[in-house]
Formats: C-alpha cells, sequence, structure tokens
C-alpha cells in the first residue's frame, strides 16, 4: 500500500487534538516571556494532564530533593522551560492511542523517545546548547512513526514484517511498503501542530544532519538517537543502528570518557520517565 | 584529529552473548571501513562500555 501525502495529512486531522495549552507551549518553546501564572492556571484545569506532568517532574531524571505536588512547585523548582517540556512530554504521550496495531510495540516506542531526549539534552549540555529544546526534540523526532501507525495500523504491520524478513532500517521499510516514512509523517504533524521551524527542521533533517541548513539541533538528535539505538535501550529484537554521520559526530567534539558518562546518564535516567510516559 | 577518529580498540573482552547482540545492532556496519568512521566510533565507545560493565560485574567472555 503506497500513501500519497495527502493521506498523511487526512491520517493526521483524525489524531485527537493537543491541549490548547500545550499547542500555545509548543509554537513559544524558545521563548522567555511566558506568563508563568497563566500557564500553570492552564495546565492546572486539565487533571489528567497535571498529574502525569508532576509524575514525570517528581521523576529522578530531573534530580528534585523535594516531591512537587503542583504545577506552580513544578515551575518554582524546575523553572519554565524544564516544566514546559514535561508538559508537553505527558500530553504527547496521551494524544496517540496504543494498541492499534498489533506488531508495533508502542512501550518501546516510549522507551527511545524518553531515552533519545535524555540523551539529546547530555549531549547539548556539553556543546552549551539549549537544553530544553534539545530534549523536547529529541522526545519528538519519530512522533511520526505514531503518526503513521494510528493512521494506517495494519499498513505499518507490514512495514514491520518487512523490516524483519529484509533486516533492514526502519526507514528503509517504511519507503519501500509505504512510499512515505515516518520523517514526512512527523513533518506533516509538525507543521499540523505549528512546531516552531527549529523542531520542525530537527525532525526533517535527524535522518540526515549533513544536509545544508539542517542546524545544530538535528545534530543532536541524530548522534543521540544512533547512541540510544547502540545501547539497546528499546529491546526490540529488529533493531539496527542506523549510520552516524561523520559531520554530526565530529561537530560534537566529544571524547570516549565523555561518551561514556552520557550513556551512563541514558540507562539510568531513561527507565522510570519511559514508564510514565508509556502509562 | 577528529572526534570520530578517537576510538580505541576495545580493552575489554565482551562475553558472547554481548558481543553477538552488539554485532546483530551495527550488522550493516562493516568494521574498518573509512566512510563510516564515526558509525565505527560509536560502535567501539559502546564495545569498551559494555565490556567494562562486564568486568565490573564479574562476567566472564
Amino acid at each position: 500500500m503506497k500513501l500519497a501525502l495527502e493521506q498523511l495529512a487526512e491520517g493526521i486531522h483524525d489524531l485527537p487534538s493537543l491541549p490548547v495549552v500545550v499547542m500555545d507551549l509548543l509554537g513559544t518553546l524558545e521563548q522567555d516571556d511566558v506568563d508563568v501564572s497563566v500557564l500553570a492556571k492552564k495546565v492546572s484545569l486539565d487533571p489528567a494532564l497535571t498529574a502525569k506532568t508532576l509524575r514525570l517532574a517528581n521523576a529522578s531524571a530531573f534530580g528534585l530533593q523535594v516531591k512537587v505536588t503542583t504545577i506552580q512547585q513544578a515551575l518554582t523548582f524546575l523553572g519554565l522551560q524544564t516544566t514546559r517540556n514535561l508538559i508537553t512530554a505527558a500530553a504527547l504521550s496521551g494524544c496517540f492511542p496504543s494498541g492499534r496495531c498489533a506488531s508495533f510495540d508502542d512501550k518501546a516506542f516510549w522507551r527511545h523517545a524518553s531515552a533519545t531526549a535524555i540523551c539529546a539534552r547530555g549531549l547539548a549540555r556539553r556543546m552549551r546548547f539549549n537544553q530544553d529544546v534539545a530534549f523536547t526534540a529529541g522526545l519528538l523526532h519519530d512522533l511520526g512513526q505514531l503518526v503513521l501507525v494510528c493512521s494506517h495500523p495494519d499498513a505499518y504491520g507490514a512495514v514491520l514484517a518487512w523490516r524483519k524478513a529484509h533486516a533492514c532500517t526502519l526507514l528503509d521499510a517504511e519507503r519501500a511498503m509505504l512510499g512515505v516514512d515516518h520523517v514526512d509523517a512527523g513533518v506533516a504533524l509538525a507543521t499540523h501542530w505549528h512546531f516552531s521551524d527549529t523542531m520542525r527542521q530537527a525532525i526533517a533533517r535527524h535522518h540526515a544532519p549533513e544536509t545544508p541548513g539542517a542546524g545544530m539541533l538535528a545534530a543532536i538528535v541524530h548522534v543521540a538517537d544512533a547512541i540510544v539505538h547502540a545501547l539497546d535501550i528499546a529491546g526490540d529484537a529488529d533493531e539496527l543502528v542506523p549510520p552516524v554521520s561523520t559531520v554530526a559526530w565530529n561537530a560534537m567534539g566529544l571524547n570516549e570518557e565523555a561518551y561514556w558518562y552520557l550513556f551512563q546518564e541514558t540507562e539510568r535516567q531513561c527507565g522510570e520517565m519511559s514508564a510514565i510516559m508509556s502509562a | 584529529m577528529s572526534a570520530a577518529g578517537q576510538s580505541p580498540a576495545p580493552d575489554h573482552a565482551l562475553p558472547t552473548a554481548v558481543q553477538a547482540r552488539l554485532d546483530q545492532l551495527f550488522r550493516h556496519h562493516l568494521r574498518d571501513d573509512p566512510a563510516a568512521a564515526a558509525t565505527e566510533a560509536l560502535r567501539r565507545y559502546i564495545e569498551t562500555y559494555r565490556g567494562q560493565a562486564a568486568t565490573q560485574a564479574g562476567v566472564r567472555p
């Protein structure tokens, strides 16, 4: 079954809407002039979103010494950028119904996404890049897979069977079976949900960071994605480490010791977060 | 020297099952392929990292 880009757009329109407050957050991810008290009030009106955000905020990955019980407290202790990342993560994980495609492992997807977010944040810290933007980009980079799974579950089952039979990457299997891939679907979703240009570019180029104009964020997500595949965090039997761009790898400029710390940090912090994300 | 060219040879022998899984994960990567220097560097860093973890855990190859 081949999909036209128009069919991708139709599938996206059938997805549940993001809460308005999250749409606002995604559109202003790189801005610091958000009214914090208004944000806290808006999020607090959604009990499920608040509960999941607070569970994430209290996860060890965020290193709080005290337990936060309100969005306002999370804002106080974690700051605006981290808290809005958690709100975004909590909202996104509730947006895609699980179990639509029997051969697609939703929990493995969120393990990979959570670990890539943590690894991208670690890379960004070492490169003095915006850690919160890197975290969110890591979390969002493969969302196109969920778009395809939710809108065309049977066809995606055939993609996974093709990948197993041909021992190829998911990207290659998607292109062979659908004629489009999760990057196309992710970009369409990013456009539909009004993600920032930076975020859209990171999603679009995370498999091609050497493309002129791809930007540092795409390079960070690309390397984080490869590391997480190599660490085998998703636990997917058909996993394959994608080829690592030498341009992106060299742009990180890290030595082996720095990578070891990053591997440890990623493995240690991702378990709790992915469990909350896939709950 | 570029970061991709800094990968040292793994100095910890890996347990067979761990090595087999890494070989599967990197099955499209040819060792010592100069066109894939970054993939090679990542592979060697992961092998050394896993090897040291196995050594610390007392797991023999």
